[in-house]
């Protein structure tokens, strides 16, 4: 693996995002994104035998979409996303990295459940020395998230 | 101030269409009822076409705690399966969906044709003796029909035929749906076991009048021309239509109106609906419909699935537009779902609990959009076929 971008500046990177996004901390989360940053959660349907897009936002509709959490009634409780970095390659003027990602649920009662597993495939831009999350695709090997949630993991 | 214990038991003072016993959502003797009564006896939207679209492609389901296998044939007819070896009831299929030309069950490999046909039995000559052999030993074919592209299955063989069930409450689905040159697809498939029972989510469904719940449709739809006007059209057998209206969907933040490339036969920004007895519901928000059925699994939990259609055919451009428009409602990530499935949760917890009594089913408005016509409807006709009345499901013949 050759690259220029250090492991622990990227993995730094990718730590920050889970940490804002389990405190739904959204400003530190977008703080993180570069202006075209894309977003998107996708599966393989075994039933279907296609892939399937379940949420696909830049970066101004997910502003628009955690903005409004408050107005939904919404999957209470919180998730804890387990992260760990397994690849970083360096593709032209960005870098592409691979983390394995297992989220759990803990609801109002205290209890934790495996929410869903996946992994993240991060783009990530390095300018001026500092690095951003150019795009994420969640790619779950969960298919069953109970009733959902309408953030963004 | 609050009832006491009696009070809280005792019916309400209302006219008996207007209100049922909660029993009706968590009383285990009844569930186990409906499940012969109202489920193994109606029409059951089990699969979209698009989901077996060539020859060989099968699909598995599940009705009524019944494991089924929809599959096209080598002469392109649709034809459903219990999916169960006639040895010793094994499943035959257990891919969720593929394409095979024979079924070959892996317990003692006895196999079979897209036809149902038996067509092989490992070492078939020591059944001689008892007179058993393949020519009567396929599977069991299920009643199976398919409108619009909607494949529906019968459990039994006596109920009457999927038109005479339908009453023609497809028709404003025609359109949509109906268009040859316009086939549509399914291209989301989302299942989850919801913990309720599978009328509780059918309730969010037919119940204009729990939308207060969902942000979006407080702004995009409430605010609307005419929400509060449009008529219910009740179909016998428990049927139903809302009559359609346009929805304002840029008054969300960051959402435009879906006047681009409407579904086929729908008006931009329109949404449609039709609801089929006793637990399919559809619906066309302009440019993109859903589907959405449930399968009991016990008096509080429920399977519920739903699946997006987009044109078949169609551009990435024209798809990736439907895909993003029905990910703003629907699916995991949908910001509608998961405020339908909690109301559900929250409703089957109490009964379950044996902590609610009855429900009021007592709005009236000539019948328009927040009228409480088609739940009064539903338990009108669950009544009917379960032969016990709703607002006291526990007696026998007394519907």
């Amino acid at each position: 693996m050759s690259t220029t971008l250090p492991w622990m500046q990227a993995w730094d990177l990718v730590a920050k995002s889970c940490v804002y996004l389990d405190r739904e901390a959204y400003p530190d989360y977008l703080g993180l994104l570069d202006d075209d940053y894309q977003y998107s959660i996708t599966c393989y349907s075994p039933d279907l035998r296609k892939d399937m897009i379940h949420l696909k936002v830049n970066k101004e509709e997910l502003a628009d979409l955690v903005g409004n959490i408050h107005n939904h009634i919404r999957l209470s409780g919180s998730l804890f996303r387990q992260v760990s970095l397994y690849s970083l390659e360096q593709r032209e003027a960005s870098y592409d990295a691979m983390s394995y990602v297992s989220v759990t649920h803990t609801n109002l009662d205290g209890v934790s459940k495996v929410f869903c597993v996946g992994r993240y495939f991060d783009r990530i831009a390095v300018r001026n020395g500092e690095v951003r999350l150019k795009s994420r695709e969640f790619r779950m090997e969960t298919r069953d998230i109970g009733a959902g949630c309408h953030y963004p993991i | 101030m609050g009832r006491s214990e009696t009070a809280w038991q005792t019916p309400p003072k209302l006219p008996k269409e207007d209100f049922i016993s909660n029993l009706v959502y968590a009383d285990p003797e009844i569930f186990a009822l409906e499940m012969e009564r109202v489920k193994k006896a109606t029409w059951k939207f089990a699969c979209h076409e698009s989901e077996v679209p060539e020859p060989f492609d099968f699909r598995r389901v599940n009705h009524a705690g019944m494991p089924l296998v929809v599959v096209r044939g080598d002469d392109g007819a649709i034809r459903c399966f219990i999916n169960a070896c006639s040895h010793r009831a094994a499943l035959v299929v257990r891919e969720p969906s593929g394409n095979g030309r024979q079924f070959t069950c892996l317990f003692h490999h006895w196999t079979y044709n897209t036809r149902g046909d038996c067509i092989g039995i490992p070492r078939e000559e020591a059944y001689k003796p008892v007179g058993l052999g393949k020519e009567s030993l396929g599977l069991r074919e299920v009643r199976c029909e398919t409108r619009l592209g909607l494949v529906f299955v019968n459990l039994n063989d006596r109920a009457p035929g999927l038109d005479e069930y339908l009453n023609g409450a497809l028709e404003n689905l025609v359109p949509v749906m109906g268009d040859p040159e316009q086939p549509l697809e399914v291209f989301s498939y989302h299942k989850t076991v919801v913990p309720t029972n599978w009328k509780n989510w059918h309730e969010t469904n037919m119940d204009p009048y729990h939308e207060f719940l969902h942000y979006i449709n407080r702004r995009v739809a409430m605010r609307g021309d005419g929400y509060h006007e449009r008529s219910w059209k009740i179909y016998p057998g428990g049927h139903a239509t809302l009559s359609p209206m346009r929805q304002k969907y840029e008054h969300i933040k960051g959402w435009r109106p879906r006047d681009n490339k409407p579904m086929p036969g729908i008006m931009a920004d329109e949404f449609r609906t039709v609801k089929i007895f006793p637990d399919t519901n559809i619906i066309a928000r302009s440019t993109v419909m859903r589907i959405d059925t449930s399968t009991p699994i016990s008096p509080g939990e429920t399977l519920v699935e739903l699946r997006g259609l987009g044109i078949k055919g169609e551009s990435a451009e024209d798809r990736a537009m439907r895909v993003k428009h029905h990910n703003q409602f629907w699916g995991p990530f949908g910001r509608n779902l998961y405020e339908d499935a909690h109301a559900a949760e929250c409703v089957s917890e109490v009964n379950i609990g044996g902590g609610g009594s009855y429900s009021i089913l007592a709005r009236h408005e000539g019948q328009k959009t927040q009228d409480d016509v088609l739940l009064r409807t539903y338990y009108q006709e669950w009544s009917r076929l379960m032969g016990r009345p709703a607002q006291n499901p526990k007696a026998e013949g007394a519907a």
